[in-house]
């Protein structure tokens, strides 16, 4: 079983703050502003209830929801996992050196796909299991990753994921703010339903644990 | 609890876009261009091409598949919302955004063709005997390699999932879609649209049949019609 602990918080935007978001996603230099607004706010995330999930039913929901061309992401992840632990060195394995044109100081990276597409399956399982949405269209290169539907809503979910730290996937949903809060405004305006714009990022820390951060933007 | 109704992923995504275009109507909105209704319209289309390309469905009066799959797509929802309705504009935007999908369906297409003529890939059996609704029972994957196997009820207008009936003989992990039955060999999962799946990842022929002989089991204790 793979466990997910889980942060959450919900994050509601005046007016003001709708705008200063649209101004922050055409400008960069408007960012900071945007990101010093949200800070000043002081809406902390708080823990939810771990969830389990069966790896083939996750391996199901990659399926469902990524987009990323990558053949058995969690596969892959728990390689990498095992290369990472030392494991390389007992018997069973390839032989070592595999990495060496890689090795710079730095700490080995796994496969970006694979990382990514797994981020894209546990959001779209959060979007079911968290939210009782439905898929309502998996966008090809496009913005956000999944569009749902959950009791009158419509979801925006933007998935993001890094075998870093839990903070780094913290970070990852600070970067992305001011796109989610300006697209869900705009959808929002033209929608005619109620939308929420939703950024899930998820650290890997073992093959067997995630950690994720879920912050919701209510327009 | 009552028995949760599932239908089709395509069956869905029409409903929604009908109802959201029907809101828009009713507030004399149709004019408003909605992105929610542009990205559902292209996950149809490209679900049609998707279908019409797996059964080499072509229509000789269109110019290719794209059109054709945006074609029957607008026929489709013309038919259920039962009222005009100017999808042009949206069908311009899920052209350009489709246009390297459908290419590349279309290419896929021919060689799934020779595929199946080689017997390559996976086959589908229909179960219609002794059966409340009747399901299909899809191979996922090449022949001599299947990833896994998966059931799919087949009524039109959606079917309804016994899920106490299976609580009585399994353990059904998960308060939501998809839910989640493990066995001592197998995983399986049932997804909001109806769909059983199971893995068969580096399954041996005998286990793989097994496999397939629990799937059938539980799809005809699981989908009924009330």
């Amino acid at each position: 079983m793979i466990q997910i602990s889980l942060e959450r918080r919900s994050l509601h935007l005046s007016r003001k703050e709708q705008a200063l978001a649209s101004a922050a996603a055409q400008r960069s230099t408007m960012q900071f502003q945007f990101q010093k607004q949200i800070a000043a706010k002081a809406v902390t995330y708080r823990p939810l209830n771990s969830i389990h999930i069966q790896p083939s039913a996750l391996k199901f929901l990659i399926q469902k929801y990524s987009e990323q061309l990558v053949y058995k992401p969690l596969d892959e992840i728990q390689y990498w996992f095992a290369y990472s632990a030392g494991a390389f060195l007992e018997p069973g394995y390839v032989q070592l050196y595999y990495y060496a044109h890689l090795l710079s100081g730095k700490k080995i990276p796994p496969s970006k796909s694979a990382v990514a597409a797994i981020g894209e399956g546990t959001a779209g399982l959060l979007g079911q299991w968290l939210y009782q949405g439905r898929k309502l269209a998996r966008p090809n290169h496009d913005y956000p990753d999944i569009v749902m539907e959950a009791q009158g809503k419509t979801l925006l979910i933007e998935a993001k994921a890094t075998s870093g730290s839990v903070k780094q996937a913290e970070n990852l949903i600070e970067n992305d703010l001011a796109r989610m809060a300006a697209y869900a405004f705009a959808c929002a305006e033209l929608d005619s339903r109620p939308v929420i714009g939703i950024l899930v990022s998820t650290a890997l820390i073992r093959h067997n644990h995630f950690h994720t951060y879920i912050t919701e933007v209510v327009i | 609890m009552s028995n949760p109704k599932v239908i089709s992923h395509q069956r869905f995504v029409c409903q929604s876009i009908v109802e959201r275009i029907r809101t828009l109507v009713l507030k004399e909105e149709a004019q408003i261009y909605s992105s929610t209704i542009e990205v559902a319209l292209a996950e149809l289309v490209r679900e049609q091409m998707v279908t019409l390309a797996r059964r080499h469905v072509s229509d000789s009066s269109q110019p290719n598949l794209l059109e054709q799959a945006i074609r029957l797509t607008e026929t489709n929802l013309l038919e259920r919302l039962n009222h005009y309705f100017d999808f042009e504009p949206y069908f311009e935007m899920v052209r350009e955004k489709m246009k390297t999908s459908a290419q590349e369906i279309t290419k896929l297409q021919e060689q799934l063709k020779e595929a199946r003529f080689q017997e390559r890939i996976g086959f589908s059996e229909r179960i219609d005997d002794d059966v409340a609704v009747p399901f299909e029972i899809v191979e996922i994957g090449l022949r001599d390699a299947l990833e896994g196997l998966v059931a799919i009820p087949l009524a039109e207008q959606g079917c309804y999932l016994n899920l106490e009936e299976i609580k009585n003989s399994y353990e059904v992990e998960g308060a939501q879609f998809p839910f989640q039955i493990a066995t001592e060999n197998f995983v399986f999962i049932i997804d909001d649209d109806g769909r059983i799946f199971v893995s068969t990842d580096n399954f041996s022929n005998s286990l793989i049949e097994d496999a397939r002989g629990m799937l059938t089991h539980l799809a005809r204790r699981l989908y009924v019609v009330t």
